[in-house]
């Protein structure tokens, strides 16, 4: 099926329509841009200063306490490497399986998966009582003898995420060369030199795309199983353990599914504003977002499906213990956080069953904040719920008191992230050129009607 | 910058003298620490080893033994001395946090004298002392000299004595506790004759009922009746186990710990007694009695109407009459009335519960008659009625001289005490700290700690204390003794130059001058003369008195209408007579019925609070006659109707950082008339007022109430906290030691009687389950009790070549008095977090006592559970470690390695007892309390994790000394600090491996189990035994 179907003849996209729309993009920002990066470093500031202080002062200075140990900032990491999912999903998984609709997306959705790991990887930093020790957790030969703990899933972290972080950099980079070339051909000044060096001598030739077709396909191959490891070893962070409502084997299935989930959501939220901005209406077309609500109302019921799952199985145990904590999650003092991951996760995305809906961008906006919202809230559920209500009744906790220094970290990561998204998407095309490309009709020298 | 030179190496020689000239000029200034090499070195001071020094705790007058662990000079920690026969090696929390007390950074440090307008500023020690002496010497004809002081015994008595005698001035001597026997005292006399004190062996009585008197907690001797007491807490081959009922209007921790309590209606207790006496006369009790005395004893009783008295209490009198029933019939039993519960009625109280001892043949055995040449006075009116004539004028002090006691605080504010204070024409306070009665003084001396100064005294027949100084005084201040041996020197008073002396010739004359010197050395050594006993009984008339008057007794016999509302104010083992409020430990460390830190509350019992709209936390003004306090609410379903309580010892408007200004003081508003029958604990609230406010109203307020145990309940199936009834354990035939004893909990079967295969007796401590893991498949009972076979090991168990840690905790011991969480604190190092951070859930402690409310209806509280680390061999916390600084090691320990710790905290997740705590902010004593630190004990840094180590410096210490004689450590060798001080000695520690050690025997009972270890398969190295319920009293 043509992908360009609905578009009438006249709008109709030639190659060189690709190169002026995306390439537009990269044109010099105006007010608005200047004022969205002046914010979002506003943003990165807060959370610069609240860190400061938190390092000065003590990890205290977060609302952790004794059961609960993990807060705010392991949701946030479990939160941004969720987010980083649905880049490779779309770039690497999609593109295996030659669903075409991934093309006019993937690269945001790539950028995304890149500055997310890298939002992700600064928490388990900062979430340490210790972080000028942080080296330690990395395994490098030293005089004193000391070695990291293999059997620590907090160790499996470390790789998982700089396996991730360096396998979706490199893929996104490939990806990037013969754009970055296109882009070079038509700049000037300092982006030209820019370009020039980023586009490591691309020229186009034949020899070049069969190196990048294969460069590219393997590294599609090699980024799959990262997609399924990534979020399965961070699940194993709480599976691992013997808290109950966390040791659980459903859980890296639950939480890949979940991560696509909030993937997915997130690439809603940042594209619909972008394609209005940027005018690319004619490139991400009602037909990619009917597609993406598709893969969200499926990944919604899956998340859905193992939340009941949870329940069944903590009734089902006869384990005392888990079935204190999930009566604890449901009508305990977090009960909101529950039922308000409910109602943003399970409850609201069944309107997309409903084609209107699928393609009302206001609606889809909001509904990719709310699953957002929803998806950050079954972290913080698991995380902080579980630890709140373990076997001990007296060390039960007090509902957990948010602190201002992690609230601000936590808004200083979506200050880090879209500042560094800001910045890429005003120097390199976030819509993939060779792709869109691909999905056109070849321009002949001579077109005939 | 400044231009390039050459910096020769004299230059970096000038700056480096000078830099640390500065510096040490700079550390100078505080502290008059003489820093004096060892250049020849003391014989006894070896860097690095803890010389130890016998004393005695001063922190009440039961009179402790103490052995004083000192390092480089200064005190460490106090443990109880094990060959003292009162405290028998234990010490309570206050005895613990005696070096709090003496490391208090808001000590006075030097005499002060009040300048008008200018307050208090210092002087020199010798004006201070002259001045006592001159007002002594000066004092004008019809004017007297009055000595307000704590209860006083040994030398520091005669030389008071000596003092009044040479300067032939009237001088008036008032002992004064806030927390005092005087009742008790005054009732022997009434029952049994002058010259006759009452004590109390607990350990011989079957059963044992008490009204009021909170004996372990603050009651007379609270460590070595807790020790009594605990002893017979079990059955044993030769001695059944004892039934205990506690009366009161409040569940207090002593009320806890019965069988049964009774919440009967305050001031209802000497009725109830006579209830009692008359119930166990008539199932016939009291046949050993003469004749003549049974008739007075039933002619006194004639009158009380049992029945009707007992419902006016608001209690059940068929349970009442199963008690007397059970009183009667028990070979031995033991009845005691006191405390501050008691109050309303004191004198009566302990008068009746004297007379049913006598009828139920106790005096001899459980009671233990005493003489005394202390006349019984009732301290409290003496101080009335002295503040009475003072302000009338009809007495004229020239001196009132406070030693050690804090009467302006825990005076009600209606007895004018402070106002008759005032009538003095000079007042002095020989004190540690600025405390209220302090703050009214024209001078301040300071005074030493019982870790600085000599002091002696008679504690029980034949027993003498000897407290030595453990290290030099840190500040300018004197023992009271010294004190008052420099005012006599001053008044020309022939002396030896020093107490010391002075007690020496005391002692010479009191055991004879044969090779003195030796035994005087000694006795300094040992702590004092301990060779007597605490129950030696004298041969003294065990009859009643000539003199006794029953008719004075007979108003107390009916009940006032016991539905006033009342306030009471009830003591607790965290701030004793108040004197706990400025030790950052006794307010950190959770008060074991309430779990709140860090304040008072009031408890209000759930109907009262319906009624009033209070919920839990909300703060109340508290209204009685005399005055408001402001506490917030917990409401308890355990507490008569009528009551309101407040802990007392709070409230402190002058004391220090800690005490000032936190919580209410009961004290303050309770009444204080006439002073008659000792200070009432109790008060009537006010009644409405015209505008209809209530005596309970709510108010807004900052104050919060902490309380660190969440969870008050744990249901059926957890099986943390674990108890089991008398009869079912009598029933499995296996109330002791049996091998491979298995015992089902009441209500649960044991289901895996029949798979267990039998010859798997073996500790679990073995370290290697897998071997005897046969029927590890099979379905457990997870509650069932006993020594369970290990489960089949996926995992090679960890090897223990030698030693194996391991510590059972006997719940049916465990009082909850917190001895061992505070002595823990003392060990190691455990920072004091505030009450900010306590709410938030950062305290620190590495042990914590956990109480559930889940018992049945005679008894609301399960019991008390001291959690510690577990040392598990299959630890949760271990392998999630990213850098293994956490790690099991060889002896079994559990060990944390601080700096290796990074603070991902992932193993306080993993923990299922969540006895890890986390150093979430950089925490810091104030100065002198880092003296007190352990210097064998790391302080931890800010962002690492931290729990109990089992004390591995004393494991450590140990294996050691053993090493170096090339053996093995001994069972018994190794205490760790909560088992040294628990006065119950409900635990035990020692070597698994070591099949004849104590723990290892114990971990065998028939009552053992491991706290989830049947769920979750972490093999802890802490097994518990469950806590035995005496539940025959319906049978």
């Amino acid at each position: 099926m043509d992908s360009t179907a609905d578009h009438s003849e006249s709008d109709k996209i030639t190659f060189e329509r690709v190169d002026r729309d995306i390439l537009r993009t990269l044109e010099p920002p105006g007010v608005t841009w200047f004022l969205t990066v002046l914010l979002a470093i506003s943003l990165l500031l807060i959370g610069a200063f609240s860190w400061r202080w938190q390092i000065l002062n003590g990890i205290g200075m977060s609302g952790k306490n004794n059961p609960i140990s993990w807060a705010v900032y392991i949701t946030d990491f479990v939160f941004w490497v969720g987010i980083a999912h649905s880049g490779t999903l779309i770039s690497a998984v999609l593109f295996l399986f030659r669903a075409k609709w991934r093309v006019p997306i993937y690269r945001v959705a790539e950028t995304m998966t890149v500055f997310a790991v890298a939002t992700a990887g600064l928490f388990p930093l900062i979430h340490l009582g210790r972080p000028w020790h942080f080296y330690w957790l990395l395994p490098y030969p030293n005089q004193r003898y000391l070695w990291v703990n293999f059997k620590s899933p907090l160790l499996w972290d470390v790789f998982a995420v700089s396996t991730y972080l360096t396998v979706s950099v490199l893929f996104f980079i490939i990806g990037l060369i013969p754009d970055i070339a296109s882009a070079r051909d038509r700049a000037t000044g300092f982006r030209k030199l820019l370009y020039t060096v980023t586009a490591v001598g691309w020229r186009g030739s034949n020899n070049q795309w069969r190196h990048y077709y294969a460069a590219y396909g393997f590294f599609a191959a090699l980024a799959t199983p990262l997609v399924l490891s990534v979020h399965s070893v961070v699940s194993w962070d709480f599976a691992m353990s013997i808290v109950p409502g966390w040791h659980t084997t459903i859980f890296p299935p639950y939480f890949v599914a979940g991560a696509i989930f909030s993937g997915l959501a997130m690439v809603i939220t940042i594209t619909i504003p972008m394609r209005r901005v940027f005018g690319l209406q004619a490139y991400l077309t009602d037909w990619h977002y009917d597609m993406m609500c598709r893969l969200i109302l499926f990944t919604s019921g899956i998340v859905s499906l193992a939340y009941g799952t949870e329940f069944f199985i903590a009734w089902y145990s006869g384990n005392p213990f888990e079935q204190a904590q999930f009566y604890y999650r449901a009508f305990g003092d977090l009960k909101w956080f529950f039922w308000g991951m409910v109602i943003c996760n399970c409850i609201l995305p069944q309107t997309l069953w409903v084609r209107k809906w699928r393609l009302n961008y206001t609606w889809l906006f909001i509904l990719s904040i709310f699953i957002n919202i929803g998806m950050w809230l079954e972290r913080f559920n698991i995380i902080v719920q579980s630890l709140s209500h373990e076997y001990i009744p007296y060390a039960w906790a007090e509902p957990y008191a948010f602190s201002w220094t992690e609230l601000g970290i936590t808004i200083g990561s979506f200050g880090w992230f879209f500042t560094f998204f800001l910045v890429f998407i005003k120097f390199f095309p976030s819509v993939s050129l060779t792709e869109v490309k691909e999905t056109l009709d070849m321009p002949l020298r001579h077109p005939h009607h | 910058m400044a231009e390039k030179k050459n910096f020769s190496r004299r230059d970096f020689l000038k700056v480096i003298g000078a830099g640390s000239g500065v510096v040490a000029a700079g550390c100078a200034q505080e502290l008059p620490e003489k820093i004096i090499p060892y250049v020849v070195q003391p014989d006894e001071v070896i860097p690095g080893n803890s010389v130890w020094y016998a004393g005695s705790c001063n922190e009440c007058s039961s009179g402790c033994g103490t052995l004083v662990r000192t390092r480089e000079g200064r005190a460490v920690k106090i443990e109880g001395n094990p060959a003292h026969p009162v405290n028998q090696g234990a010490l309570c929390a206050i005895g613990q946090s005696a070096l709090q007390a003496h490391y208090d950074p808001d000590r006075i440090r030097e005499p002060q004298q009040r300048e008008p307008q200018k307050g208090f500023e210092p002087a020199k020690w010798k004006d201070a002392v002259g001045q006592v002496a001159q007002k002594i010497a000066e004092s004008p004809e019809g004017k007297e000299i009055v000595f307000i002081t704590n209860r006083l015994s040994g030398s520091v008595v005669s030389l008071l004595g000596e003092i009044q005698e040479f300067s032939k001035k009237k001088i008036t001597h008032i002992e004064w506790e806030l927390l005092n026997r005087d009742a008790l005292d005054l009732a022997a006399q009434a029952v049994f004759g002058e010259g006759v004190e009452t004590h109390f062996d607990l350990s011989k009585a079957d059963v044992l009922v008490s009204f009021g008197a909170d004996f372990l907690e603050t009651w007379v001797s609270p460590v070595e009746f807790s020790r009594q007491w605990a002893s017979r807490r079990t059955p044993k081959k030769d001695l059944p186990m004892s039934y205990f009922a506690h009366f009161e209007p409040r569940l207090s921790q002593t009320g806890a710990n019965a069988d049964r309590y009774f919440a009967n209606a305050p001031g209802s207790e000497a009725a109830l007694l006579g209830a009692l006496l008359k119930s166990v006369l008539s199932f016939g009790a009291g046949k050993s009695l003469a004749s003549n005395e049974r008739s007075q004893i039933e002619a006194f009783v004639a009158g009380v109407d049992v029945n009707n008295t007992v419902i006016a209490a608001g209690l059940d009198p068929k349970l009442f009459a199963a008690l007397a029933k059970k009183l009667a019939k028990a070979k031995s039993s033991l009845v005691l009335a006191g405390g501050p519960a008691a109050s309303e009625n004191s004198i009566e109280a302990a008068t009746i519960a004297n007379l049913l001892n006598l009828a139920l043949g106790n005096v001899g055995s459980s009671v233990i008659l005493r003489k005394s040449d202390r006349k019984p006075v009732n301290s409290y009116g003496e101080l009335v009625s002295l503040a009475t004539a003072l302000i009338e004028g009809k007495r004229k002090a020239a001196l009132v001289v406070f030693a050690g006691v804090n009467p302006v605080f825990a005076l009600p504010k209606q007895s004018r005490f402070q106002e008759g204070i005032g009538k003095a024409d000079f007042v002095v306070s020989i004190t540690t700290a600025l405390d209220e009665t302090a703050q009214l003084a024209n001078l301040l001396i300071p005074l030493s700690t019982n870790l600085e100064g000599w002091s002696d005294g008679e504690v029980a027949p034949g027993v003498w204390n000897l407290n030595q100084p453990s290290m030099q005084p840190l500040y300018q201040s004197q023992s009271l003794g010294d004190t008052l041996l420099a005012v006599g020197i001053a008044m020309k008073m022939p002396a030896p130059k020093n107490f010391q002396e002075y007690m020496k010739l005391q002692w010479k004359k009191r055991v004879g001058g044969e090779n003195f010197d030796d035994r005087w050395l000694s006795f300094v050594e040992n702590g004092g003369d301990l060779n007597g006993t605490t129950a030696g009984s004298q041969g003294l008339s065990r009859s009643l008195s000539s003199n006794f008057k029953p008719e004075q007794l007979l108003p107390s016999l009916q009940l006032a209408d016991p539905r006033v509302p009342k306030l009471y104010a009830f003591p607790t083992v965290n701030m004793g007579d108040g004197r706990g409020a400025n030790r950052a430990w006794q307010h950190e460390i959770p008060n074991s019925i309430s779990t709140s830190v860090w304040g008072s509350w009031v408890e209000v019992h759930t109907s009262v609070a319906d009624k009033n709209g209070l919920k839990q936390g909300d703060v109340v003004q508290i209204a009685t006659a005399q005055g408001v306090i402001e506490a917030p609410v917990m409401v308890s379903k355990y507490i008569h109707p009528s009551v309101v309580a407040v802990p007392l010892g709070q409230g402190h408007s002058s004391y220090g950082r800690f005490g000032t200004g936190v919580g209410a003081n009961p004290l303050a508003v309770l009444p204080g008339d006439s002073g008659a029958g000792g200070l009432r604990f109790i008060s009537p609230l006010r009644a409405a007022d015209a505008e209809g406010a209530s005596s309970l109203r709510k108010v807004l307020s900052s104050e919060k109430l902490v309380t660190l145990q969440l969870g008050q309940e744990q249901g059926t199936k957890r099986g943390i906290m674990r108890a089991v009834s008398l009869s079912t354990l009598l029933a499995s035939g296996k109330s002791h030691h049996v091998e491979d004893a298995r015992l089902a909990e009441s209500g649960f079967e044991d289901h895996g009687k029949s798979g267990h295969g039998d010859s798997h007796g073996k500790s679990h401590g073995s370290g290697h389950g897998g071997e005897h893991g046969a029927g590890g498949a099979h379905h457990h009972d997870p509650l069932a009790l006993g020594p369970q076979p290990s489960p089949r090991q996926m995992y090679v168990q960890m090897d223990h070549p030698i030693y194996r840690w391991g510590m059972t905790v006997d719940l049916s011991s465990c009082t909850g008095c917190s001895a061992c969480i505070t002595a823990c604190y003392a060990e190691n190092n455990i920072a004091v977090v505030g009450k900010d951070l306590c709410a938030h859930g950062r305290e620190m402690s590495w042990l914590r006592i956990e109480r559930y409310m889940d018992g049945d209806e005679n008894q609301p509280v399960l019991g008390f559970l001291p959690v510690m680390c577990q040392h598990c061999a299959n630890a949760p916390c271990e392998p999630v470690c990213p850098v293994y600084a956490t790690y099991h090691n060889e002896d079994g320990l559990n060990t944390m390695v601080y700096n290796r710790c990074v603070g991902t905290r992932y193993c306080a997740n993993n923990c299922s007892y969540k006895v890890r705590r986390f150093n979430w902010f950089r925490y810091w004593w104030p100065d002198p309390l880092t003296w007190q630190l352990n210097p064998d004990v790391t302080v931890r840094e800010v962002g690492v994790m931290e729990k109990c180590t089992f004390c591995v410096q004393r494991t450590i210490e140990a294996k050691s000394s053993a090493k170096n004689e090339g053996r093995t450590v001994r069972d018994g060798e190794v205490k760790t600090a909560c088992q040294a001080t628990c006065p119950t000695q409900a635990i035990t520690f020692g070597n698994l491996l070591d099949k004849d050690s104590a723990v290892a025997h114990s971990q065998q009972d028939g009552r053992a189990y491991k706290i989830l270890d049947q769920y979750i398969n972490t093999q802890p190295s802490v097994s518990y035994l469950a806590r035995v319920k005496n539940d025959t009293l319906e049978a």
